[in-house]
């Protein structure tokens, strides 16, 4: 024990206090840390803060105008992503093990920071009164600090001595996963903070009477968790099904579609029209597919295949341009990148199977998600769209990283091909986006792009915002991707080209491998930025996370009068934007090790 | 053998489908952008607005929060001062974010458990909350500071409040630029003393103390200079009044010949130079498609020059640059620069006076009588005219005299006997003989009128607005934390063997940073050190939501108030472009310099 201390002090002295300027320093930092802290807290405990103008407003945060009575919706999709995410965790689930040392090791931390607030949390705090005078007031007594200090002062003591009872145990990391988030939950039924309550005049109960926090929302999330481990289960068992990676890696590809196209939207399905055009469209291109698929390897088909390959990209550049039902052009689309596939793959009679089973099945998701997508909206809003708050923010990031991908390959590709025309048009295209700030893109979806949309189409502004925000994205992530078709050595391009391979073949299962899994850190930070990036559209007027936070809440009125306090928003707006971004970038960190990127 | 050679047919030629899927293309590219352009031409002739340029000489008739002109009389000075607003965040925002990126980067590299933990910390908390977020938390900050009403009127060494924050600053007399020029010309001097100091020391082995040679003859002729010296610069004046005249002679076709010819030169050498490298012997006189592209895309650009030379385009250009007046209401060419080179570079700068705060809070006043008229010389602090001073409402009638605001020879009155002069309105002009070139102001609070509102005043000090003071801070911030990444990557890049055998040597921890460690790590920071500065100036658009008037800002006043969106917006992208190319440009200078020198 002696020995132990003995050696943490002496690393201690020579890290902080080894030379004369580093003493300074420390004492330097200490001081502007302390006294940054302990500032932070008075300003939060002062009390003409009402921490409650965020806690009340929580449904305006996440959804904005969504009607209440469609709430169902809204936990629908929360839960759906969740029970994918326990899926997922439980097919892909790890076998590193934590050591219980480590885990009891972040509990004498975690309590560690806490002691630390507690004994720099200042006593008394100062604000400026309404009429201008400064008004000092005790913030944090000290029997609060004391009930606060020895509890957590003997929590501390106890996970510190865990270490020299030989508890040796190890549990594995996901279940870890499962063990943290109960935490909140559980909390949420016990813990009670004073809330808003309104008496029969609609007028606020002065002093807020005690009530537990989230008494509507509980339950939900109970049932979401609950769901959550036993899809966690489910995965577990269902781990060793052969194929179900690439199911759950195509299911989360249409997640985000499925929930923002049909479950969020309540879209009004005409069903005349979808017998009346839909099915037959369906039809046609499901026997165009069957018919390609069947007769590949006939001969004479065979000879005259680029003919065919022909025909078909030309009938979908004219078809794109024409006015089919936009169910039609992209199955035209399909059906061309189709084909160019198919001879490649269907060489046994499996594999020809499993392609029918292929395009049957993307015809009828596609049919699904552009039938909802397209339909107008059974939610009646008080503002010109459904999504607003959180739920926007999620929007547009997603649709950013979904779209940017894609484009942001066609374009890399363009600025390294060897055709000059191309080349130089794909870096104009590159460099004009990217040189101009994206505000001056978002000034440019609000009030010019309608100037050239044809006359009498009318986008609502989130749509072009989106169109944008994808051009933009899509700009960003070129570059990156550029990156990465540039670490491949020439000579596979060289050994490709040696076994006499297709461009197409050459690109699709030697190149694009090869730089995807380079680029995959950078689509990530990406997805990290479009998250960040979302909260600009503040400045065209969209509702969105931050708009709430900054302008919205500090003006309400009724039914509480919450004027005047913006600044608690915008710490809560803050706080969310970081526990996200920071849990996305750390994770990003960790599959990069696992991916060993950058090691050779 | 022959027989089975079969000619291809001439679609299948290679050449052939790569020029024709490329033609295709383009096509296809010009037939979408002509398309969306003429729905552009119809949707605007239906909404009455119709593309011009015309709004940028006329009189937008609103302020400006802060910049050159508040007042501005033109669209074109509004969008002067919007790039000026954003310049002045910019090029200040990269050397702080540089200095406080660097102190980070190394902080985090430090051995020292809590430098290194904070500035971890820091780097989180910064680089994961939206930029747009800080900003707005800098706003609140600056917001929470005292209102200036507390206070009394007075002059302040440092004043904060929550209009901003004020503190001493050199003001700008005209003779300013003459010294100007004379710093840059005794900086010049300074570096090539020490390079030839240099020489020396390398080639004879000598001390020459070039450092104190060269920093000693700066300060010297800098002090020398202070007294009055500077004005012999003014002969840059002098000589440029005559080629003001001479180029006023120049008839516009003289630049349409003259670009026209250099795109001609500038072809003709790029087209010879490349014909001359594939005679090389590497090249071997073989042409692939690729080149005869590169060829025949030479001419079609140097045709292209020609035609728009001589075309409306250029026409209009040549008369702008001719200083005839086409397209703005202020002419403004060539002839025009020499001349404005001329008054303001020459051993006496001109100087126009403008009515100021002198007043007090008196907006307008009337003219008694000059008492100084053109031609005669007048001191600082003579009393050139008196006049009878009205208030906002008219009433007051105060005599009020005018003084001289600088010593020198009354060249022209602009506002006669009788007359009434506002705020900001050009009273005289004046040859301004003896004035030092900078003069120190300490800021004022000041109070408008009889009204309660107080205010910073002007030309007293320097004032940073809360919009600049919250834009600066955010943006600084949030570019040095990605700064101190690329520092730290950069020293982590230098391996570990280059400092052991420096400290071997016996070198000094400063030493071993400054010679070893630094000149490689440089090589390595700069390429991604340009890209966060391309960011911060790209960055800097965000000032539009703390209402700090920089282009983005002032571009949507401006189409709010004319309906003129796609031009505003062509500007934007304009001038952001030629902001990134010129920092992309300067620091590939850089890079280059900094290279590998392979042997």
């Amino acid at each position: 024990m002696v020995d132990l201390i003995k050696k943490n002090a002496k690393s201690l002295q020579e890290s902080l206090f080894s030379s004369v300027g580093s003493a300074a320093l420390t004492i330097a930092t200490s001081y502007l840390v302390i006294n940054f802290f302990r500032g932070m807290l008075g300003f939060a405990l002062t009390s003409d803060k009402d921490w409650l103008a965020v806690l009340n407003n929580m449904q305006l945060y996440m959804v904005q105008a969504y009607p209440e009575e469609d709430f169902i919706r809204v936990w629908l999709s929360v839960g759906l992503t969740f029970v994918l995410a326990g899926l997922s965790i439980g097919i892909w689930r790890s076998d590193d093990r934590v050591k219980s040392s480590k885990v009891f090791n972040s509990f004498f931390k975690g309590g560690l920071g806490v002691l630390f607030f507690t004994i720099i949390a200042p006593t008394n705090s100062s604000f400026m009164g309404n009429d201008g005078s400064v008004i000092t007031e005790e913030v944090f007594s000290m029997e609060t600090r004391l009930g606060i200090l020895i509890p957590v002062a003997i929590f501390c003591v106890i996970f510190f001595s865990i270490r020299f009872i030989n508890i040796n145990f190890t549990v594995n990391s996901s279940d870890m996963v499962f063990f943290y988030l109960f935490i909140p939950v559980a909390l949420l039924w016990f813990i009670k903070l004073p809330t808003i309550q309104l008496d029969q005049n609609n007028e606020r109960i002065i002093p807020d009477p005690v009530m537990p926090i989230a008494d509507t929302t509980k339950i939900p999330w109970t049932v979401i968790f609950v769901s959550f481990l036993a899809s966690y289960f489910i995965g577990m068992y269902l781990k060793n099904i052969k194929s179900i990676k690439s199911i759950m890696s195509l299911s989360w590809f249409l997640l985000p579609l499925l929930i923002f196209s049909w479950i969020f939207k309540k879209p009004q399905i005409d069903m005349s029209v979808v017998l009346g055009s839909d099915l037959p469209i369906f039809g046609a291109f499901l026997l165009w597919g069957f018919l390609v698929i069947t007769f590949v390897n006939n001969s004479i088909f065979k000879k005259y295949y680029s003919t065919y390959l022909g025909l078909t990209f030309l009938l979908t550049l004219v078809g794109v341009f024409s006015g089919l039902p936009m169910l039609a052009k992209t199955c035209l689309l399909l059906i061309a990148l189709f084909s160019v596939v198919v001879p490649a793959v269907s060489t046994s009679s499996q594999g020809k199977r499993s392609l029918l089973i292929v395009w049957a099945v993307a015809l009828v998701t596609l049919t699904f998600l552009l039938r909802g997508g397209a339909s107008d909206t059974g939610i009646v809003v008080p503002g010109s769209s459904i999504f607003g708050g959180f739920s926007l923010t999620w929007l547009l990031a997603i649709f950013g990283t979904y779209v940017s991908f894609p484009l942001g390959v066609l374009l890399a590709l363009g600025r390294n091909s060897k055709l000059p025309i191309i080349r130089i048009v794909c870096t104009g295209i590159i460099e004009l986006t990217r040189s101009v700030p994206y505000i001056t893109w978002l000034f440019f979806a609000s009030v010019t792009l309608a100037v050239f949309l044809p006359a009498g189409v009318e986008f609502n502004l989130i749509v072009r915002v989106l169109m944008v925000t994808a051009f933009f994205s899509g700009a960003y992530f070129a570059e990156n991707i550029r990156g990465g078709l540039q670490s491949i050595p020439k000579g596979q391009y060289e050994a490709a080209d040696a076994i006499g391979m297709s461009p197409f073949q050459k690109i699709s299962l030697i190149i694009m491998p090869q730089a995807l899994r380079a680029v995959i850190p950078t689509l990530v930070s990406s997805a990290i930025t479009a998250f960040k990036d979302s909260s600009l559209v503040t400045i065209i007027g969209l509702f969105d996370f931050l708009t709430i936070g900054k302008t919205v809440v500090g003006n309400q009125s009724i039914p509480v009068n919450f004027v005047g306090h913006d600044r608690e928003n915008l710490i809560f707006v803050a706080i969310v934007y970081w526990i996200f971004t920071f849990t996305l970038s750390r994770r990003s960190m960790k599959v990069e090790k696992k991916l060993g990127l950058g090691e050779r | 053998m022959k027989n089975a050679l079969k000619t291809l047919s001439f679609f299948r030629n290679v050449v052939f489908l790569k020029w024709a899927s490329q033609i295709v293309f383009l096509v296809g590219l010009l037939y979408i952008i002509w398309s969306y352009i003429q729905n552009a031409v119809i949707n605007l002739e239906q909404t009455n607005i119709a593309f011009s340029w015309g709004w940028l000489g006329e009189t937008p008739g609103v302020s400006i929060a802060e910049g050159m002109y508040t007042l501005p009389n033109s669209g074109r000075q509004m969008i002067q001062v919007g790039m000026l607003n954003m310049l002045r965040v910019t090029v200040t925002g990269i050397f702080a974010a540089t200095f406080l990126g660097t102190f980070l980067g190394i902080a985090r590299l430090s051995k020292n458990y809590i430098v290194e933990k904070t500035s971890t910390g820091l780097l989180e908390v910064v680089r994961n909350v939206p930029l747009l977020v800080q900003i707005f938390f800098f706003q609140a900050f600056v917001l929470t500071f005292p209102r200036l009403e507390v206070f009394d009127v007075g002059t302040y060494y440092l004043h904060v409040s929550a209009k901003g924050i004020a503190f001493p600053w050199l003001n700008r007399q005209p003779t300013a630029y003459l010294f100007w020029v004379y710093l840059l010309a005794i900086f010049i001097l300074a570096n090539k003393i020490y390079k030839w100091r240099v020489q020396i020391l390398e080639r004879e082995g000598r001390e020459t103390r070039p450092f104190l040679w060269s920093v000693g003859i700066f300060f010297g002729l800098l002090v020398a200079g202070w007294y009055g010296g500077y004005r012999v610069m003014g002969v840059i004046g002098f000589l440029a009044g005559y080629i003001s005249t001479g180029v006023d002679l120049l008839p516009a076709i003289f630049y349409q010949i003259l670009f026209s010819s250099i795109a001609v030169f500038i072809g003709y050498r790029s087209t010879k130079k490349f014909i001359d490298s594939k005679k090389s012997e590497e090249a071997q006189g073989i042409y692939s498609d690729d080149d005869y592209f590169k060829i025949i895309l030479n001419v079609i650009v140097v045709l292209l020059v020609v035609v728009l030379m001589f075309s409306s385009v250029g026409l209009g250009l040549s008369n702008f640059l001719v200083g005839d007046e086409i397209v703005f209401k202020a002419d403004w060419g060539v002839p025009q620069f020499f001349d404005g080179v001329n008054n303001k570079l020459y051993w006496n700068p001109e100087a126009k006076i403008v009515l100021d705060a002198q007043l007090d809070g008196m907006k307008r006043a009337d003219i008694i009588d000059w008492i100084a008229v053109p031609g005669t010389e007048v001191t600082k602090g003579d009393v050139i005219a008196r006049a009878t001073a009205k208030d906002l409402k008219g009433d007051l009638n105060q005599e009020i005299s005018i003084y001289a605001k600088y010593t020198g020879v009354i060249e022209e009155v602009f506002v006669s006997q009788g007359d009434t002069i506002k705020i900001n309105e050009k009273t005289y002009d004046i040859r301004v003989t003896d004035s030092k070139p900078l003069e120190l102001s300490r800021p004022k609070i000041e109070q408008i009128g009889t009204t309660k509102f107080k205010r910073y005043a002007d030309g007293f000090g320097k004032s940073l607005s809360v919009g600049y003071f919250a834009i600066w801070l955010g943006v600084v911030l949030y570019t040095a934390i990605f700064i101190s990444e690329v520092v730290r990557a950069g020293i982590m890049a230098v391996s570990k063997g280059q400092s052991e055998a420096g400290l071997s040597l016996g070198l000094g921890r400063g030493a071993l940073l400054r010679l070893i460690v630094l000149p490689q790590a440089i090589r390595v920071m700069l390429p991604p050190m340009g890209n966060q500065y391309l960011n911060l100036a790209k960055n800097t658009s965000l000032g539009i939501a703390v209402a700090y008037p920089e282009i983005v800002a002032v571009g949507q006043t401006l189409y709010n108030q004319e309906g003129q969106t796609l031009p505003v917006f062509l500007i934007w992208m304009a001038f952001y472009s030629t902001v990134s190319l010129t920092i992309s440009t300067i620091i590939n200078y850089y890079n280059r310099k900094m290279k590998i020198v392979e042997r």
